[in-house]
C-alpha cells in the first residue's frame, strides 16, 4: 500500500463520516474557548445521559431506515420507568431484590415492545402514515403513564439497580454507556450480517422491490418498530434507574433530539441510508453540544432552539445531497 | 418437448371504456421460448401482467402445469414459479447488485448473510455479461444498461418455471443482448424453463424464438412456428389483411420560427443540442431509452439548468427559472407521468382544466359557473368521455386523462406544447383522436413539440424528426425519409460506438 493510498483511505473515511471530522473540531474549539469543559466529571456527564438518549436513537435509527419516522420514543422511555416504578411498588414486600430487578426490567421492556408493536401494526397493516401512527403510539404511552400513578413522579428505590446505573468504570465510563456500547456493536452485527436486519435496509430503499423479491415487509416493518419501543424502554428503564424515580412527563421532547441525531448522522429520511455508528457519534456530538451551552453562558432557554437549528441544517445538507444523487443518476 | 406448462384460457381483461384483452388463448411449453409480438398497445404487457399477477381483476382461466390456478398477486405468481423481469422495479436503489441479485433468498451461514458467496455466485451470473460492472455499490449509482442486467442476473438465480422478459433488452448493447440470448437458450434446454419474450425488434425473434404469438388491438391474432414463417408474414400478421388504415396527416402551412434552440448542453445528459419549431409544425424528437430526449423538455420548462446554449422564444430570450416563467411565455408540458405530474387526481375536471391559467385570474372571486362553461367548451372540442364535469380525474381512462391535461395547456393560451410519450398506455382510437387534436392545433398556428421512444407515433404525426442517441442530436429527417425503418436505424447505430468504447475501456 502507498502512502497516497493510505491517505485516500483515511479522507474517503471522513468524507463519508463527516460528523466525526465536526466532533474534532468541536472538542477543539471548546478547550480553547472554555478552562478545562473537558474534565472526567462533564465527560461522564455527556456519556451518561448521552447513551441513555442513546438507546432511543438507535430505535429511532432502525425506524429512520425503513423511510419512517417514530415520534413515541421519549414517551415511551418514561412509560417504561413508570411501569417498573408501578412493578417495584407491587412486589417490594412480597419478593427479594433481586427478582424485583429481573421483573422491573422484564415488564419495562415488554411495555416499550407493546407500544412498538402498536406503531408497528398501524404502519404496516393499517396503512397509517409513521408520522400519524407513531403520534397515537406516544400518545397512548404517555397516557397509560400519566394513568399508573395518576401523573404523579414516584420514586423508584431499587438500591442496587440505581447504584449499578450510577457506577463509574474507570471513573469516567458510567455503566448505562458501557451496556449502550455492547448493545450498539451487537446491533450494528445485526445490521450488517443477519438477513432480517438487510432486510430493514431493503424495505427503507424500495418497499416495493422488496416485497416483489419475496421479503415479508410487513412483518419487516412490525419487527423494526418493536425493536424501536424495546430499545427505548431500555433507555427509559436506565434513566429512571439514573434519576431513581418514574416519571411520566421525564421523556418528553427526547424523540426531538433522537431525531435530530440520526439525521445530523447522515440518515436519509427516505429511507435505506445510514449507519449505526455514526447515529452514535450524532447523539454524542449533541449531547456535547447540549453540554456546552451553558458553558458559553448562553441561556439554556435556548437550547430547544439551536437543536431545532442543527436539525433542519442537517436536514437541509441530507435533501441537497439527495437531489446531487439525482443529478448524477439523470433520468 | 411438447408438454405444456402454462394454459390460458380466454383471457380477458377490461379498463374503462377499453377492452385491453379480448378472450386470449394461450399456451406455453416446457423448454420453449414463445415471442409476443403487436403494435404498442396490442396487449401484450397487459396479458403478461395478468400472468404475473399485477391485474388480479382478469376473467378466464389459467392452467398451470395442469393445475387450475388464479393469480391474484405477483408474489403468488413467484412462489408459482413465474418471474417478470421489469427493469427498475426490480431493484431496491440502495442496496448493492449482489444485495439485489440475492434479496429474499439470501445465502447464509449460521445466522449471517454470507456475503463472500453471495458476492461471488452474483459476480460469475453477471460476468458473463460484463466484468466491469461493480456490485458492491448502490445500484442507484449504475447506468440504466448496468443495472438492465443486475436485474437479469438476480432473475437468472432464482429457479424459476416461467420467465417473462418484456423488452428486457432495450438498454442492452448487441453483445449483451447476444449473452442474454445464449443464457436463455441455456436456461431452456437444461431447465425445462418456458420463456415469454417481448421485443420490438422483429428481427430477435428469429433468433431465438421457438414459436411467435401475434397480438392486435387486444385480440390474439395467431400463433405459429417460428421455422413457418418469415418476417414478412409476421409483420403481415401484426398489421392485419388489408393494408391497415394508419394514420393520415393532412399537410399544413408553416408559419413563423416558434422555438428555436442552440447548442443546449447539460453536463452528463445532453451535449450541444440545436433544434427549432415554427408554428404550424409538429416536431418530433426519436431516439431510444438513455438518449436522454426528455432532459431537452425539462430545460425549456424550468425544471433544469443548462450549462451551456440558447434558447429563442417567440423572437425573444427564453430564461426560465420556474416553470410558472414557461407558462406565462405561453409553454405547456405534457409530462411522461400524466397521472402524476400532469393532474391533480383527487380534484374534478374542471378544476384541473383551470389549474394553469389560474394564475392569469384578477378578480378575487372565481365564477364556478364560468369554469364550467369554459370546461365544457374543452370537453365538446377533444370529445372527453366523462359522466360530468365534477367527475374526479383518476376515474377516466388513460387517454380522456391526457386530453384533460391538454385542455389544460389550450385553456392557459399556450403557444407551444411539448409532450412527454403522449399516448403511452392508451387504446389505439384514442390515439387516434390524439393524433388528430395535434394536427388540429398545428393548424391553428400553435407549435407541438412530440418526444416519444414510439416510432410508430412519431412516423404517424411529425413533419419534421430529430433523431436522438446518448444525449446528442444525430440527425433530423424531413419529407420521405420520415420512416418507420430509416429512423429506427439512426437511433440504434450507436451501439457500435458503445461497443468499442467498452472494449477499449
Amino acid at each position: 500500500m502507498t502512502l497516497s493510498s493510505i491517505l485516500q483511505t483515511i479522507t474517503g473515511f471522513f468524507r463519508k463520516h463527516m460528523l466525526i471530522v465536526v466532533y474534532i473540531v468541536l472538542a477543539i474549539f471548546m478547550m480553547i474557548l472554555t478552562d478545562g469543559f473537558f474534565n472526567s466529571f462533564n465527560i461522564a456527564a455527556i456519556l451518561g445521559l448521552g447513551s441513555i438518549m442513546g438507546f432511543l436513537v438507535l430505535g429511532e435509527s432502525l425506524v429512520i431506515l425503513t423511510g419512517g419516522i417514530d415520534l413515541s420514543v421519549g414517551r415511551i422511555a418514561s412509560f417504561s420507568g413508570v411501569v417498573a416504578a408501578w412493578v417495584m411498588l407491587k412486589f417490594q414486600s412480597v419478593l427479594p431484590q433481586s427478582v424485583i430487578i429481573v421483573l422491573v426490567i422484564v415488564f419495562g421492556i415488554l411495555s416499550g415492545a407493546f407500544i412498538g408493536f402498536i406503531n408497528g401494526i398501524s404502519v404496516a397493516k393499517l396503512n397509517i402514515p409513521p408520522l400519524i401512527a407513531t403520534l397515537g403510539g406516544m400518545g397512548i404511552a404517555y397516557g397509560l403513564a400519566e394513568f399508573i400513578f395518576s401523573g404523579i413522579p414516584t420514586r423508584l428505590e431499587i438500591k442496587a439497580f440505581s447504584t449499578a446505573v450510577r457506577l463509574k468504570v474507570l471513573n469516567i465510563f458510567p455503566l448505562s454507556s458501557i451496556i449502550f456500547i455492547i448493545f450498539a456493536i451487537a446491533l450494528s452485527i445485526y445490521l450488517w450480517k443477519v438477513k432480517s436486519g438487510r432486510y430493514i435496509y431493503a424495505v427503507g430503499g424500495s418497499q416495493e422491490a422488496a416485497f416483489l423479491s419475496g421479503v415479508k415487509t410487513d412483518k419487516v416493518l412490525i419487527w423494526t418498530y418493536v425493536m424501536s419501543g424495546i430499545l427505548s424502554a431500555v433507555g427509559g428503564l436506565l434513566l429512571a434507574g439514573w434519576m431513581r424515580v418514574g416519571d411520566a412527563r421525564a421523556g418528553g421532547g427526547y424523540e426531538f433530539i433522537a431525531i435530530t441525531a440520526v439525521v445530523m448522522a447522515g440518515f436519509s429520511l427516505f429511507g435505506g441510508v445510514g449507519n449505526i455508528w455514526d447515529a452514535v457519534i450524532g447523539i454524542m456530538t449533541l449531547q456535547t453540544i447540549r453540554k456546552i451551552i451553558p458553558h458559553l453562558r448562553i441561556s439554556t432557554f435556548f437550547e430547544e432552539g439551536i437543536v431545532g437549528g442543527i436539525l433542519l441544517i442537517a436536514v437541509m445538507i441530507s435533501v441537497v445531497s439527495v437531489r446531487r444523487m439525482h443529478t448524477i443518476r439523470g433520468n | 418437448m411438447s408438454t405444456v406448462l402454462l394454459k390460458a384460457d380466454k383471457i380477458t381483461k377490461e379498463f374503462p371504456g377499453v377492452k385491453a384483452l379480448d378472450s386470449i388463448d394461450f399456451e406455453l411449453r416446457k423448454g420453449e421460448l414463445h415471442c409476443l409480438v403487436g403494435e404498442n398497445g396490442a396487449g401484450k404487457t397487459t396479458f403478461i401482467k395478468v400472468l404475473y399477477g399485477a391485474y388480479p381483476d382478469y376473467e378466464g382461466q389459467i392452467v398451470l402445469d395442469g393445475e387450475d390456478v388464479r393469480i391474484t398477486h405477483p408474489l403468488q405468481a413467484q412462489e408459482l414459479g413465474i418471474a417478470a423481469i421489469q427493469q427498475h422495479r426490480d431493484l431496491v436503489p440502495t442496496l448493492s447488485g449482489s444485495e439485489n441479485i440475492f434479496l429474499g433468498m439470501e445465502r447464509t451461514k449460521g445466522i449471517f448473510v454470507d456475503e463472500k458467496a453471495q458476492y461471488e455466485r452474483a459476480r460469475e451470473v453477471v460476468d458473463r455479461f460484463d466484468k466491469t460492472i461493480d456490485l458492491n455499490i448502490p445500484v442507484q449509482y449504475l447506468k440504466v444498461a448496468e443495472q438492465e442486467i443486475i436485474a437479469i442476473a438476480k432473475a437468472l438465480v432464482r429457479k424459476h418455471q416461467i420467465l417473462i422478459l418484456d423488452e428486457a433488452t432495450a438498454p442492452l448493447d448487441r453483445n449483451e443482448r447476444q449473452i442474454l440470448f445464449d443464457v436463455l437458450k441455456e436456461m431452456k434446454r437444461e431447465d425445462d424453463v418456458g420463456i415469454i419474450f417481448i421485443s420490438h425488434h422483429i428481427g430477435e425473434l428469429f433468433e431465438i424464438g421457438d414459436r411467435v404469438t401475434v397480438f392486435k388491438d387486444g385480440m390474439l391474432v395467431a400463433t405459429e412456428d417460428i421455422e413457418k414463417v418469415d418476417v414478412n408474414e409476421v409483420i403481415r400478421l401484426m398489421i392485419g389483411e388489408e393494408e391497415r388504415k394508419r394514420y393520415q396527416k393532412q399537410k399544413v402551412e408553416r408559419g413563423e420560427k416558434l422555438l428555436n434552440i442552440a447548442n443546449l448542453t447539460v453536463p452528463g445528459l445532453i451535449k450541444g443540442v440545436s433544434l427549432n419549431v415554427r408554428r404550424g409544425e409538429i416536431v418530433g424528437v426519436a431516439g431510444r431509452l438513455g438518449a436522454n430526449k426528455s432532459i431537452v423538455a425539462e430545460v425549456i420548462f424550468g425544471l433544469r439548468e443548462k450549462s451551456q446554449g440558447e434558447i429563442i422564444f417567440n423572437g425573444g430570450l427564453l430564461d426560465v427559472k420556474h416553470p410558472r416563467d414557461a407558462i406565462r411565455k405561453g409553454i405547456g408540458l405534457l409530462p411522461i407521468d400524466r397521472r402524476d405530474e400532469g393532474l391533480i387526481l383527487c380534484r374534478n375536471v374542471s378544476e384541473n382544466v383551470i389549474l394553469a391559467w389560474l394564475n392569469k385570474v384578477k378578480k378575487a372571486f372565481l365564477s364556478i359557473l364560468f369554469l364550467n362553461i369554459k370546461t365544457k367548451e374543452y370537453v365538446d372540442k377533444l370529445a372527453i368521455k366523462t359522466t360530468s364535469l365534477s367527475q374526479r380525474v383518476e376515474y377516466l381512462s388513460g387517454g380522456n386523462q391526457q386530453k384533460v391535461v391538454m385542455s389544460k395547456w389550450l385553456n392557459a393560451n399556450s403557444d407551444l406544447l411539448i409532450l412527454l410519450e403522449p399516448t403511452e398506455g392508451i387504446d389505439v382510437q384514442t390515439r387516434w383522436d390524439i393524433y388528430s387534436i395535434l394536427e388540429e392545433l398545428a393548424r391553428s398556428g400553435k407549435g407541438i413539440l412530440l418526444i416519444s421512444s414510439d416510432l410508430e407515433e412519431i412516423v404517424a404525426v411529425s413533419d419534421r424528426v430529430y433523431v436522438m442517441r446518448e444525449g446528442e442530436i444525430v440527425d433530423e429527417v424531413t419529407g420521405k425519409g420520415i420512416e418507420y425503418r430509416n429512423i429506427f436505424e439512426k437511433s440504434i447505430s450507436g451501439d457500435n460506438h458503445k461497443e468499442k468504447k467498452r472494449s477499449e475501456a
